[in-house]
């Protein structure tokens, strides 16, 4: 119900608890020009040799690192519902935790792609038998991690009689049905074939846990272990010596410190309190600039997006000529300009501009209120007053949504923003508001259509149905051959851009602003944000 | 003497539970009334509705709302505040130390405060229409202009971020070691709070003490030649004590229970600031626990000032 959170299809959704600022944390970070797409059955990715696990940094940020010290990361949102258990992680601090503890199968490079992580190998057989092989790694307590593991993680998710939160996102996967070939080597039987099987295999969720794993006491294989858990405030780790990447981590302790907002974050970063602020607020790269010398700011594009959501079972969205002609009522470059100070860039009501599948080729939706007028005309409005419902999702929520007011006054909307809290507004009365903005990224465009718009898909807020999209999401779904797959899929957003029902006016870019006595963070575009929580690459320079 | 005394402190004290108990009705009503699931919000949005409806029992939220309250007065009364339900540890585990760390502030706070307020007050009366009590007065309007988190905000760009770079700008207290022992911490979030609640009082110090020294028997005390320091310090001052009680008790009250602002502004992990976050994850339980200590905490407060009030005051003391 709640589309929010913006997760792969493996991804689970964020608690309520950081859905009012960290949200805007969770930004989805993407590299112009990078393309990730879904893996083509048949196809194979292994590993490339010893050091693929972190990818080659900028070589100006790692020349001069070296090893040790203890690296202080400010996170907005840690919430005392931050989970040590990856399977059961609905906040980013329970991500982020995740990300350190444990390793999943896959992960998203800083290139966008889909490269091993746990695994050594990830192959398709075909479309529905899946092949994995692990490499040499240790659990934090020095035992091997093996096949087993890899069996008793998913047989834990998929329980039938206590299916974690997380299992809906694995549901290909049948339970029965994994087979250990040796040590090292599982075999999946899937339930329907799926070609997204290996980037399920990224999410932080999907996160190996050992046979007997104990949330309270959580071991893992991840570059650090757990130090002192206090829930909401501090996580401290120190590191794993025997972790699989050589030369990783770079710090001996890592602490992440939770912050109310991004204000306070940023505060603490210039204060020297913190040596990485990730997810900043755009309005706040000013106040870093002016701070002088000393500090970083990262920045690169994302697939995160705060986008209006037009509810298609009620009036005045039900008319695919209102829809199409609020989308003409909204200047994209001016929401750019003025609500993200530039730090974002603009889109074509369709998502994830980063999937190999996008369809670049769809011209590029520029305002028109004229038009917008003359198609509100053709369904019977003179102009159209509606209400737009929406909530601090994000920090630049409110700021986006009254542009909007303002903006499609000319198109001929009279709309009336109606502000809320961000757990009414993902409350009962969620997927019944006529208009209003959510936050999505960091899916794969079959992932959010599988979330949002085919038929039976769970967060489907627009109510938006359409009988020959979702033949051709079947067919895309699996269809092994990339190019005939990326046809039925240009096919799939040519019918979004015509009777969609959603306006993404753009996608926000990811900052982070850090101490320029830290080298060694990389972008991570389809990877959960701050660099993907990757701060075992982090380091200090001498 | 004794007994009228014993008198006024029971039915003060009955008054005070009373009232209590009327705050939980509120308290429990009002929170129960926030939109919002809260099994969804625990288990997340990938949750079937099997595993939801499945919480929602265990949590006792098929009961009716009087059953509910029933059960929560019933444990509150022994004590048991009850388990948070987005961390599932006990309540009190997960406020203790906050609830602690918001006292070291209101500790500290106070005994800034009061002697400055008084002494404050009191300089700006004796030399009233000089320098003194020009700036004194014009500080306290300045700062009574000014809402708390601005107050705050405005320390930090001056001592920690954009002026000087003299004190960390946020108190994210480390949770191992207890706050006193990172006092560097604690200093803005302390100078926010004093400079928010001094002017109140040293105003009311300074209104009390004009008006004692105007009286008639300060001018017999200075006509018998008592010295001007014993005139202030002990026949002024003792009558300004009962009426600065009063503001010094709201002050306290503001303390306790308004100093929100100031641990979001500075990150501090207290017990308003758990307050809020609790309220955004819909934990109920933490959310009542937090209003009802911060409720009994100003209703003893009440009650311990208007008995000292009463006792400070000679005309209503020997009228008892």
């Amino acid at each position: 119900m709640n589309d929010h959170h913006g997760t792969r299809i493996s991804g689970g959704a964020l608690g309520e608890s950081v859905w009012a600022r960290p949200m805007s944390r969770r930004q989805f970070m993407t590299t112009a020009g990078i393309v990730a797409g879904t893996l083509a059955a048949g196809s194979i990715l292994s590993a490339c040799g010893e050091d693929e696990g972190p990818s080659p940094a900028p070589a100006a940020s790692t020349g001069t690192m070296v090893r040790g010290g203890t690296l202080r990361v400010g996170l907005v949102g840690l919430s005392t519902t931050d989970s040590r258990d990856p399977a059961a992680a609905t906040t980013a601090g329970g991500y982020a935790l995740a990300r350190q503890l444990f390793n999943s199968l896959m992960v998203y490079g800083p290139d966008g792609s889909l490269v091993p992580s746990l695994a050594e190998e990830v192959s398709a057989v075909s479309g529905d038998e899946w092949v994995v092989r692990l490499r040499d790694a240790e659990w934090h307590d020095g035992k091997p991690v093996t096949a087993e593991d890899v069996i008793f993680t998913f047989q834990r998710i998929l329980d039938p009689d206590d299916p974690l939160p997380n299992a809906s996102a694995v549901a290909f996967i049948d339970a029965g049905n994994m087979k250990k070939e040796d040590d090292k080597t599982v075999r999946f039987h899937l339930t329907y074939p799926t070609v997204t099987f290996a980037d399920a295999m990224a999410s932080p969720l999907q996160s190996i846990v050992p046979v007997g794993f104990d949330p309270a006491n959580p071991v893992g294989s991840g570059a650090f272990m757990l130090d002192q858990f206090s829930p909401g405030e501090r996580y401290t780790f120190k590191r794993f010596e025997s972790f699989w990447a050589p030369g990783e981590p770079r710090v001996d302790e890592l602490v992440l410190i939770g912050f109310p907002d991004s204000s306070a974050e940023v505060n603490a970063l210039i204060g020297g309190q913190v040596d990485v602020a990730p997810g900043m607020d755009a309005a706040l790269v000013r106040v870093v600039e002016a701070a002088g010398e000393g500090f970083v700011i990262d920045e690169y594009e994302s697939t995160a997006t705060l986008c209006w959501q037009m509810h298609c079972g009620q009036k005045p969205f039900d008319n695919v000529s209102v829809r199409q002609a609020l989308r003409l009522a909204v200047d994209r470059p001016g929401i750019v300009e003025r609500v993200y100070d530039g730090h974002a860039s603009i889109g074509n009501d369709l998502f994830n501009k980063f999937d190999s599948g996008y369809a670049v080729d769809i011209s590029q939706r520029e305002r028109d209120p004229e038009q917008s007028l003359a198609l509100l005309k053709q369904a019977g409005y003179d102009r159209v007053a509606v209400e737009l419902t929406g909530a601090p999702v994000a920090a630049t929520a409110n700021k986006q949504n009254e542009a909007l007011v303002s903006q499609a006054k000319e198109g001929g909307f009279d709309i009336t923003f109606r502000k809320v809290d961000v757990a009414t507004y993902y409350g009962e009365s969620y997927g019944t508001y006529p208009l209003s903005l959510s936050f999505w990224g960091n899916l794969s465009i079959l992932d959010q259509a599988a979330l949002t718009v085919v038929e039976g898909s769970p967060y489907n807020a627009t109510k938006w149905s359409d009988t020959e999209f979702d033949a051709l999401y079947e067919q895309a779904l699996a269809e092994p051959d990339d190019a005939k797959r990326h046809d039925l899929m240009r096919q799939m957003q040519q019918i979004q851009w015509e009777r969609g029902s959603y306006v993404v006016a753009q996608f926000q870019n990811t900052l982070t602003g850090y101490s320029s006595k830290v080298a060694g963070y990389q972008p991570a575009p389809m990877g959960e944000p701050a660099s993907d929580y990757g701060f075992r690459q982090m380091g200090f320079t001498s | 003497m004794k007994r009228p005394l014993t008198r006024l402190l029971v039915t003060r004290i009955v008054f005070g539970l009373g009232m209590l108990w009327a705050v939980s009705i509120l308290v429990f009503f009002f929170t129960q009334a926030l939109p919002g699931d809260v099994a969804r919000q625990i288990l997340g949005q990938n949750a079937t509705a099997e595993q939801v409806a499945r919480l929602r029992l265990e949590l006792g939220l098929d009961k009716t709302v009087v059953e509910q309250y029933a059960t929560w007065l019933w444990s509150l009364l022994q004590g048991d505040l009850g388990m948070s339900l987005a961390s599932g540890t006990s309540v009190w585990d997960l406020i203790r130390g906050r609830v602690v760390n918001s006292l070291v502030l209101v500790v500290i706070t106070s005994l800034i405060t009061f002697p400055l307020a008084f002494y404050l007050g009191t300089s700006a009366a004796r030399r009233r229409g000089g320098v003194t009590d020009a700036i004194v007065s014009g500080l306290v309007l300045v700062l009574l202009a000014l809402p708390g988190f601005l107050i705050g905000v405005l320390t930090v760009v001056l001592f920690a971020t954009n002026v000087f770079r003299l004190l960390p700008p946020t108190s994210v207290i480390d949770p191992a070691r207890a706050a006193l022992l990172q006092p560097s911490l604690l200093v803005l979030p302390v100078l926010a709070l004093v400079l928010g609640c001094l002017p109140y009082l040293t105003q009311m110090v300074r209104g009390t003490m004009v008006e004692a020294l105007d009286s008639e028997y300060v001018t017999w005390a200075r006509l018998y030649g008592v010295s001007e320091r014993r005139v202030v310090w002990w026949h002024a001052l003792r009558n300004v004590a009962a009426p600065s009680l009063q503001v010094a008790t709201s002050t306290l009250v503001y303390l306790v229970g308004g100093i929100v602002a100031v641990e979001t502004v500075f990150s501090y992990p207290g017990m308003g600031s758990a307050l809020v976050s609790s309220v955004s994850n819909r934990d109920i339980p933490v959310v009542q626990a937090i209003t009802m200590l911060i409720a009994a905490t100003t209703l003893f407060l009440y009650v311990v000032a208007d008995v000292a009030g009463i006792l400070l005051t000679p005309k209503v003391r020997t009228s008892l």
